[in-house]
């Protein structure tokens, strides 16, 4: 049976798609204040593409070390606000929204860059869970 | 867990709610919801934001977005951890 990965209207449609696809994570995640969207779903579009291509091709797209790094700058992000807004007005995460400026992209500037946070952190996320998965089927397939 | 249990058991909860929920008509949203919604709407006016679904998660309930946010970096751990040990 013809493998997925030899299929070349797989591969083209995949290569021709996973840009405009990151673009729209992107789209989500920046206009996620005005219009529906957000970091979550923004993450996990990326992930789904990501691990998507993964399977088809049977090849990595970089190294687990690139979707740690997203990941934990995510969270370090997350961090720093928890601990800034409890330092600059005693409340966690309090204290930047009134970080505005006019148009629709950085309507809220907290609240864009609240949405990169969580955007990096899913995506890596489920990017390593998915390979993780993946990595497990193989070595009980292989047993 | 056995699956003929598992079956009488989710059958034994449906008709439970069945029998609870019988003639008890549509739900009704509680008055003072549309003051609720007013707030929401004041919430993103001062966020200066159109998205009410992200004024709610990143606004009064960040710290439940956080908790979730650790969740799924717990899982990733989680996996690996396990991977590792076994």
């Amino acid at each position: 049976m013809k493998e997925l990965k030899d299929s070349a209207i797989v591969n083209i449609s995949l290569q021709a798609l996973f840009p405009l696809i990151v673009l729209f994570s992107f789209q989500l995640f920046s206009y996620g204040a005005a219009f529906p969207g957000g970091g979550f779903q923004a993450g996990v579009t990326f992930g789904t593409i990501v691990v998507v291509l993964e399977v088809v091709r049977g090849a990595r797209i970089y190294d687990n070390d690139v979707y740690v790094g997203m990941e934990l700058a995510g969270v370090m992000v997350l961090l720093l606000f928890l601990f800034a807004g409890l330092i600059l007005s005693g409340k966690p995460f309090g204290g930047f929204y009134g970080l505005q400026t006019a148009g629709l992209l950085f309507s809220s500037v907290y609240i864009w860059l609240l949405n990169l946070a969580i955007y990096l952190e899913v995506a890596g996320s489920i990017v390593l869970v998915f390979r993780y998965f993946i990595e497990w089927e193989h070595e009980s397939l292989a047993a | 867990m056995n699956h003929s249990l598992l079956k009488w058991l989710t059958l034994g909860c449906m008709a439970i709610l069945l029998v609870c929920g019988w003639g008890r008509g549509p739900v009704v949203p509680p008055p003072g919801v549309q003051n609720i919604i007013a707030d929401f709407v004041d919430i993103t006016q001062t966020m200066n934001i159109r998205n009410m679904v992200s004024a709610i998660y990143l606004g009064p309930r960040l710290g439940d977005t956080l908790l979730e946010v650790m969740v799924v970096v717990l899982a990733v751990y989680g996996m690996k951890f396990v991977r590792e040990t076994s």
